[in-house]
């Protein structure tokens, strides 16, 4: 990872000149927009003006809303493609705005019970850390509740995140936020975290702590806590604290899952009628972007002194 | 009539569950500890391995291979559980002192073969650590059904008794400090 005391410079060395090349597009958009919007408001109003109808006003101003998506989507691509991706590669990371961690992959996890009945990702970021490959995007699942009056409900909202574990293990393991004992205290809790069928057996740690945020299952007690070192329990404290969200985590097929949920939507361009050029959310995204490929260093995912290499 | 049945047979069924459920948590603690012995049994294997590739290299170090092979042959032949305990930490021990040994020899630490063995070695360390936790975590889960009432009446009266968990040994603690390891 580039340390953050180098923003700076690759700021004012990368960033200026592809900044100043979007500048003039968004310029130009917004000329065009304004252009419209007045030509077409100004003659809305004559309409009005003369009593002849309000109607010509009201589709106007639809007319120059659908104007302004139309453009703000095509800036946003091009904020994206250029800017987006360069922040990432300034990160040794490949960008695609248009792509997602996988619905396989999601299903694959098995963090989620529940079958999602919508599938939505965007800004997937993929690339090694030292000798760790990482995946991860934005993503946000739903599920449409049934009965007369169908709503939608979100399972997950916020970034997943793939990364090669450094152990070799057969089985499944799950580390997941603990509902049941935060309500119910541990005695209680217990009971219920043990009646949970779609889950694995439930494995009991000795890190007090860990057991207090989490709920354990595994397929193998003995696999669980050879995954789950000591260490291992208290990197993922950090992590959750780090973070500061849910965490919810899946140890399957040599992949470690993690399900962070955040319900800011990242790296979107600025709105058309202000400058691209702004340091502070730039840095914010540099800053998101690094907070994520750090997991690997808080989790020490590089560290490889045990068979798998 | 039918309200004494009905409450003898409620009993009944109790105490069958709460005596299977003792059953159950000790054959827990038995398989938690064969899987301790599979683990062990890989280390033992991984000894002789170690020693003959490090022996290329370390040519006055005798006194620490003859020591970890005496180790491993008492291990394999010992059958009390509270031997077996001692002599593994005692291998433990003398793998520290050999680790700590192969940096005097750079050609050793950057051969390939002995880099797998090591790696195989921490394998297989973290593997019967894990199982020590996990035999822990069964033998805990066994001692709450002898002692929490009203299991506590049945593990008294088929003769359940509590188990002791595993213990890390006073000289792996003391290994464990990093500034006794820069003073020595």
């Amino acid at each position: 990872m580039t340390p953050i005391t180098d923003f700076q410079s690759f700021y004012q060395t990368n960033l200026k000149p592809k900044l100043a090349e979007l500048e003039t597009i968004r310029i130009s958009y917004a000329k065009k927009i304004k252009l419209y919007g007045l030509i077409g408001i100004g003659a809305g109003l004559a309409f009005l003006v003369f009593k002849i109808s309000v109607w010509p006003l009201i589709l106007i101003v639809v007319a120059i809303f659908f104007l302004y998506r139309y453009y703000a989507k095509r800036f946003g691509n091009s904020y994206k493609t250029q800017i987006i991706a360069l922040l990432a590669q300034a990160q040794d990371l490949q960008y695609d705005h248009e792509s997602s961690i996988s619905r396989s992959a999601y299903d694959q996890s098995k963090i989620f019970v529940r079958t999602p009945d919508r599938f939505w990702g965007e800004d997937l970021l993929t690339g090694k850390v030292d000798k760790t490959g990482i995946w991860f995007s934005e993503l946000h699942t739903q599920y449409k509740s049934g009965g007369k009056n169908k709503s939608w409900h979100t399972i997950f909202r916020g970034i997943f995140f793939i990364a090669d574990f450094n152990k070799n293990f057969i089985g499944e393991t799950y580390v997941l936020p603990d509902v049941s004992e935060n309500i119910f205290g541990s005695g209680l809790g217990g009971f219920f975290q043990k009646l949970n069928i779609a889950r694995p057996q439930l494995v009991k740690l000795e890190d007090v702590e860990f057991e207090k945020a989490f709920a354990i299952y595994g397929t193998d007690q003995v696999e669980a806590r050879y995954i789950l070192s000591p260490a291992l329990m208290q990197r993922i404290l950090s992590l959750k604290e780090k973070f500061n969200t849910a965490v919810a985590l899946s140890f399957i097929g040599s992949h470690v899952y993690i399900a962070l949920s955040i319900s800011k939507n990242l790296f979107e361009a600025p709105w058309l009628f202000s400058s691209v050029d702004n340091y502070k959310q730039l840095e914010e995204y540099y800053n998101d972007i690094a907070m994520c490929t750090d997991i690997v260093t808080i989790l020490d995912l590089n560290t490889r002194i045990w068979m798998k290499e | 009539m039918i309200l004494i049945i009905g409450i003898i047979v409620v009993l009944l069924l109790g105490a069958v569950l709460t005596y299977n459920n003792l059953v159950g948590a000790r054959n827990a603690v038995e398989n938690a500890f064969g899987t301790i012995d599979v683990m062990l049994k890989k280390r033992y294997d991984l000894i002789p391995n170690l020693i003959e590739v490090a022996k290329t290299y370390m040519k006055h170090e005798n006194e620490i291979f003859t020591n970890l092979a005496s180790l491993r042959a008492r291990a394999t032949t010992a059958t009390n559980t509270d031997e077996k305990v001692a002599i593994e930490n005692q291998i433990s021990g003398a793998m520290k002192n050999l680790l700590i040994s192969v940096e005097n020899y750079p050609d050793l630490k950057a051969s390939e073969q002995f880099t797998m063995l090591q790696r195989s070695w921490n394998e297989t360390e973290e593997q019967i650590s894990a199982a020590r936790r996990a035999y822990n975590a069964a033998v805990t889960a066994y001692n709450n059904a002898v002692d929490k009432f009203p299991s506590n009446i049945f593990a008294g009266m088929f003769n359940f008794k509590r188990k002791e968990v595993f213990m890390i040994a006073e000289t792996e603690r003391q290994n464990v400090s990093a500034k006794a390891l820069f003073n020595s």
